[in-house]
């Protein structure tokens, strides 16, 4: 396949000074986004459509001396806008964003394997009258399936500039001729624009003048007038953003003048059905004896054969089950040896930091607040790079795609949709970019009761505080000829509670506040495919430097901060009398191991007395009846009290915590020992099992993170939704640990 | 070097390190950056995304 030569098909007659738009269409999974940041570099930023939570990403693409703005809008499958991302992508093309201008050309990406479903967006871009250019992407796995497209026939028969393109992160072809294409577009005169359905187009246009005359006969005149386009798309997409907006506009009124059109101009089917049929009967004609598709595809016929098994009600849910557990098991089985190895390298650092530093502040700094904190956190970090190869490995192969599918029935049962299971999806990783990535969510009700749920999934943050727990209180018990171990089912058992939770939270809401029909959902099920190892593992490092970067800095900075809180004020009068009470040893006890042993119990006894009238003691006290019913010391107390924005402080509080006020004597095997051995002053162990359970259930139900806080707030314009969030969860929490500490 | 003054350095150190901390995270915010780095980079991460998909 050869690209044409862009230059023979538009001609350039705008002045080149000023700074061109280019907007970038297209269905999802396209490679539009690749493609994108493939022209773009880095040289991109993200913000918000003004007035409504869609994100916009603009990138600057530079070809020889002239600079264009380039736009990527959401991936859609129509011009039909049935979401606030859909609806963002028409007004960006119609030039009906705030102050932005209309694009001088547009860009349409085409997956050149399913050429005939993506023309349906292309042709009606083509539509509105502005220059495009098409770039037939993932041309490589379309000859790899043996299907074959004439470029130059398909260019000529919709009258654009076609460019064979493969966007993909490890190969990339054709970008020059299709930036020198772009260039070329934006100085073409705009072509007349045209329509499928005429007939539509003009009674669209004549009411879109009716209401431009009502617009001008009020006082003072309404500056909204509509565009010809958009009540064309009113017309045809019945109940669909555009006839949300233009009856908000002009009432409720304009909904019965859009329906006596409707009835005027279709006859049997609705103008959605006609306008679907029309357009894939212009499609069939245009494509016909251009795109040649093998009849019995290979690679479709084994995905095919593979999904009559992995999307199988009883055994897909099944092997679902199975793979999700072998996850979890592999969570903690291959990572010891490495957690091990660093737990090992913190313990030596200390020693050397004890070795060479004389007793003092400085060296209690180091060791017990930046190695404690920051190691107790970084230690996790195999875990996680196992959780997440697994993840990605999983997304790569198409098989999370097959997950949504088999969620789709269950999200059903609680009023969501396989929509939501996205963001649950990713909420595994992180909350806050799953509720933004509800933005795909057409529906307000299931958007809202999706934001509620999703931050209940086990974020990458809630493992390490699992890991710790489960690794100080869960013993190491095998079954199954040691195939399955019981803390990786109790692992399972905590992300199942999250996903309960979330799932339960769903159900009521859409129940009762959220009251709605069940959403429609329609997914693609991609190709299976074998992960590329390359881009499995630049994502992985990709994951381990934002985690090292977060224990580098926030956590570096909490736990300073708590170290300081754990060591001051130093208390005189305690020293003084330790001071005493070691002389009074030193000249009574004569045996010398005896004697050492007598000093090492007066030195833990006093960083315990210190510690208790320190800052961190004092607030840990106060706080304490609160949580007293939970059987939580005022240690833990604080602690939890420190990890409400952001919950694996935790960790890096009760390193420095437990490290200030332990043994400090070389046979301590790290936090784990710690945590296992906290006792009350009367010697009991505050870690009960049942307190245990009750512990990691709070972290399981509770909302424990600022950002997820904030980004709830952003993304229902209100504050009544986080404060929900916060209480309900919070409150979820409290009841769950109290429930294990009374049961257990 | 005395205990008080080991303290006096450790809290002057533990206030520098929350001072730039504190700095860079409100310079951030300021950018219009979320403050959460945690946040952005599972944001970027294409596993983590809806964005992938287009």
């Amino acid at each position: 396949m050869t690209p044409t030569k862009p230059s023979d098909l538009i001609a350039s007659d705008k002045n080149q000074n000023k700074q061109a738009v280019i907007a970038v269409v297209g269905n999802p999974n396209t490679g539009k986004s690749t493609l994108f940041n493939l022209l773009t570099g880095m040289r991109q930023k993200v913000a918000n459509y003004p007035g409504v939570t869609v994100e916009k990403r603009i990138g600057e693409l530079t070809i020889g001396e002239r600079r264009f703005q380039l736009i990527d809008l959401p991936g859609t499958y129509s011009l039909a806008a049935h979401s606030p991302d859909e609806r963002a992508a028409i007004d960006v093309l119609l030039g009906r964003i705030g102050d932005m201008p209309a694009p001088d050309a547009v860009l349409v990406v085409v997956d050149a394997t399913n050429i005939k479903r993506n023309l349906f967006v292309a042709t009606e871009v083509l539509e509105l009258g502005i220059p495009v250019v098409i770039a037939l992407n993932m041309v490589d796995i379309a000859e790899s399936q043996h299907i074959s497209i004439d470029v130059a026939a398909l260019a000529t028969r919709l009258n654009t500039v076609v460019i064979p393109t493969i966007a993909a992160a490890t190969r990339h072809e054709n970008l020059e001729p299709l930036k020198a294409a772009l260039a070329t577009a934006v100085d073409k005169t705009s072509p007349k624009p045209w329509a499928l359905l005429e007939d539509v187009k003009q009674a669209a246009a004549a009411l879109a003048t009716e209401l431009a005359t009502e617009c001008a006969a009020q006082t003072p005149p309404s500056p909204q007038q509509p565009a010809a386009y958009e009540v064309q798309r009113a017309l045809i997409d019945k109940g669909g953003e555009a006839e949300k907006r233009l009856v908000d506009i002009f009432g409720s009124n304009l909904s019965r003048r859009l329906q006596l059109l409707r009835d005027k101009l279709t006859s049997g089917q609705t103008l959605a059905e006609r306008d679907a049929n029309e357009r894939y009967a212009y499609i069939a004609k245009i494509l016909d004896g251009i795109v040649q598709v093998p009849a019995g595809n290979q690679q479709r016929s084994l995905t095919e054969r593979i999904d009559q098994i992995v999307s199988h009600p009883i055994i897909g849910s099944l092997l679902f089950v199975l793979v999700m557990a072998t996850v979890f098991q592999a969570v903690f089985s291959w990572a010891t040896p490495l957690m091990d190895l660093i737990d090992g390298t913190a313990g030596w650092v200390t020693d050397q930091v004890y070795a060479t530093l004389p007793e003092g502040a400085i060296a209690s700094l180091l060791a017990d607040g930046v190695v404690a904190g920051v190691g107790s956190v970084v230690i996790f970090l195999p875990q996680i790079l196992i959780l997440f190869a697994f993840i990605i490995v999983l997304e790569d192969s198409g098989y999370m795609a097959r997950a949504a599918f088999l969620m789709d029935r269950s999200m059903r049962w609680c009023g969501l949709s396989g929509h939501s299971f996205v963001p649950m999806l990713s909420s595994f990783a992180c909350a806050v970019p799953a509720i933004m990535g509800t933005r795909v969510i057409p529906d307000t009700r299931d958007r809202i009761a999706t934001i509620m749920a999703a931050p209940f999934m086990t974020c990458s943050a809630r493992l390490p505080v699992y890991a710790l727990l489960i690794a100080a209180f869960i013993p190491r018990q095998h079954y199954f000829y040691g195939l399955v171990n019981l803390q990786g089912l109790v692992l399972l058992g905590l992300y199942l509670l999250g996903i309960v939770g979330g799932v339960l939270t769903a159900f009521l809401l859409k129940r009762t506040i959220l009251r709605g029909s069940a959403p429609t959902f329609l997914m693609e099920l991609p190709p299976y495919r074998t992960p590329n190892i390359k881009s499995v593992l630049v994502r992985l490092i990709e994951r381990a430097k934002a985690f090292l970067v977060r224990a580098g800095t926030v956590i570096f900075f909490v736990s300073v901060v708590v170290w300081s809180l754990a060591y001051f004020p130093r208390s005189e009068i305690l020293a003084a009398e330790f001071e005493r009470q070691k002389l009074a040893v030193e000249a009574s006890v004569q045996i010398e191991a005896a004697r050492e042993q007598a000093i090492l119990v007066l030195e833990n006894e006093l960083a315990a007395a210190q510690m208790e009238q320190s800052l961190l003691g004092r607030m840990g006290k106060t706080i304490a009846p609160v949580f007293k019913p939970l059987g939580w010391d005022w240690k833990l107390s604080a602690a939890v009290i420190a990890s409400f924005p952001a919950r694996e402080v935790v960790i890096a509080v009760l390193g420095t915590t437990y490290a200030v006020g332990s043994d400090v004597d070389e046979e301590d095997e790290g936090l784990r020992e710690r945590v296992r051995n906290a006792a009350w002053p009367d010697g009991k162990k505050v870690f009960t099992p049942g307190i245990a359970l009750g512990l990691m259930v709070f972290y399981a139900l509770c909302l424990q993170c600022a950002a997820t806080v904030v980004i709830i707030y952003r993304e229902t314009n209100s504050w009544r939704w986080p404060a929900f969030a916060w209480v309900y969860m919070t409150g979820l929490g409290y009841l769950g640990a109290l429930a294990c500490a009374q049961l257990g | 070097m005395s205990s008080q003054q080991q303290e006096w350095i450790a809290l002057a150190a533990v206030i520098l390190i929350a001072g730039i901390s504190i700095f860079r995270w409100w310079q951030r915010r300021k950018r219009g950056d979320s403050g959460c780095s945690h946040c952005e980079k599972s944001c970027s991460s294409p596993e983590t995304t809806s964005r992938k998909l287009d």
